[in-house]
């Protein structure tokens, strides 16, 4: 029940941030910031048995391995960003919050030309 | 992967509750600067075990979606 695991882990890691927020607000980002990590690695492993299943998926279909790895690396990017952006605007740091959220979206729109390119090419061959 | 490492919040929370109190003693007692440097002090100390997991998570993260 990793589930519980990580609402104790919340609810204690809450108690302690409010009693030391008043006195030492710099700590009390660092460990809000811990406690995010926390709880992020505990999920993160669960999202394996998922990714294995989505190839295995992938394989009995048309699609490539090369769409896929794409997919993931996207979703990656988009995890770890919005952790960074959360992070920033939890630290009252919206404006860097927000151009991080730009170099993610940014770098995911990179990671998809490939796949806008294959799209391209299969409606160039649908024309006549 | 193991259960969860509980004890590095309660060992960053004990740390930030005692240079929150080393802090208030140095300033009551006169040493304005002393103070300054034990939460500067302290603030790094943290920042690097901070600084350690995120590295471990975001490796995790991009073993598992093939970076």
């Amino acid at each position: 029940m990793d589930i519980v695991a990580i609402v104790f882990l919340a609810v204690v890691g809450v108690v302690l941030l409010i009693i030391l927020r008043q006195t030492r607000p710099e700590l009390a980002l660092l460990l809000s910031l811990l406690l995010g990590v926390l709880i992020f690695a505990t999920a993160v492993p669960r999202i394996g048995m998922i990714v294995n299943t989505l190839g295995s998926i992938a394989g009995k279909t048309e699609v490539g391995s090369l769409h896929l790895s794409t997919l993931l690396k996207i979703v990656g990017v988009a995890y770890i960003a919005e952790f960074g952006a959360q992070i920033c605007r939890d630290a009252q740091e919206g404006a860097i919050a927000t151009k991080v959220e730009l170099a993610g979206k940014v770098i995911i729109m990179a990671l998809s030309v490939p796949i806008v390119l294959v799209i391209l090419d299969s409606v160039l061959q649908l024309l006549p | 992967m193991g259960g969860i490492n509980y004890l590095v919040i309660l060992q960053v929370a004990v740390f930030g509750f005692v240079i929150a109190i080393l802090h208030s003693i140095l300033e009551n007692s006169g040493r304005e600067e002393y103070a300054q440097l034990l939460v500067l002090l302290g603030v790094i100390v943290v920042m690097f075990t901070v600084i350690r997991w995120m590295n471990e998570l975001f490796s995790s993260i991009r073993a598992m979606f093939q970076f």
